[in-house]
């Protein structure tokens, strides 16, 4: 296996389980920007240079200071964290993310189409151009989609975060 | 394999760069902490307050029309590299995707949802 790929997803998976352990919330924050990171240099090692650059741009650059600002709005001081649950109530969270996490690899292994081996793709395969002529042509009308679903979280956003909106009539 | 050469760089100057500071953290800067040195930095003055100040939640909803228009503008970038190539089509598909979102916009602004009251 290509061992850039092996080194970032094993980065990835040591910010995962130290995001999820941290008693403060921006080491985690900062934890999970590392998982970010690796994510996307994964992207790049299986040939999907575009994802990689998207996921940089939105999950390192904008998702993340969505958390960060979450966790400001929230603003724990560490006396204010709280007492950490027991391993009785620990536990049994840990065995069900277990099974579940089973439950998903032994999905995705047991699907016959993953036993023939990947053909190596192209040269240009993931690559903006590649991505856009499928955006543009094949899947033109969840491209347009897009664009409701973002106005959707905008106006969301708007009701949510305001106290008190404007009256359209008032304000003409 | 130039991701190999990008890694093995990578690996170099982050042990250098680590090597480096630890070097001089731990045998050659003399260690005489003072209450004033162990203070966040601000601007040279002695700190108001602490760092951790709470936000105020209009951040919040500026911090997600930052995230929308980032994604927004994330599909600008195949329409224009492949500007040429798609023509009008890709023109009137691009116009309508932007003609909704400057609706949103159009809407958001009428509201009142880029004022800071």
């Amino acid at each position: 296996m290509d061992p850039i790929f092996l080194i970032a997803s094993a980065v990835a998976l040591a910010s995962a389980v130290n995001m999820v352990t941290q008693r403060n919330p921006v080491y985690s924050a900062v934890f999970l920007l590392v998982g970010f990171l690796a994510v996307a240099v994964t992207f790049l090692s299986l040939s999907a240079p575009f994802l990689a650059a998207i996921h940089v741009v939105v999950y390192t650059g904008a998702i993340m200071v969505l958390f960060l600002f979450v966790i400001m709005l929230l603003n724990l001081k560490p006396e204010e964290l709280g007492a950490e649950y027991p391993i009785e109530t620990r536990a049994p969270i840990a065995v069900l993310c277990a099974a579940m996490f089973g439950m998903m690899s032994w999905a995705i292994l047991s699907d016959p189409s993953l036993a023939i081996p990947a053909k190596a793709p192209n040269a240009t395969w993931g690559s903006v151009e590649e991505v856009g002529l499928l955006l543009f042509n094949v899947y033109a009308l969840p491209f347009e989609l897009i664009s409701l679903l973002i106005i959707v979280a905008m106006f969301g956003a708007l009701v949510l975060a305001k106290k008190r909106l404007s009256n359209v009539e008032a304000t003409s | 394999m130039v991701w190999a050469q990008v890694a093995i760089y990578l690996l170099i100057v982050t042990c250098l760069g680590l090597g480096m500071s630890y070097t001089g953290y731990f045998f050659l800067a003399p260690s005489r902490p003072r209450a004033l040195k162990q203070e966040a930095y601000e601007c040279g003055v002695p700190q108001m307050a602490g760092s951790r100040e709470r936000f105020s939640v209009r951040f919040y909803l500026i911090a997600i029309m930052f995230i929308l228009f980032d994604i927004e503008t994330v599909f600008l970038i195949p329409w224009a590299v492949l500007y040429k190539q798609l023509g009008v089509p890709g023109l009137v598909e691009i116009g309508i995707f932007f003609a909704v979102l400057g609706f949103g916009l159009a809407y958001l602004w009428r509201r009142g949802g880029l004022e800071w009251d």
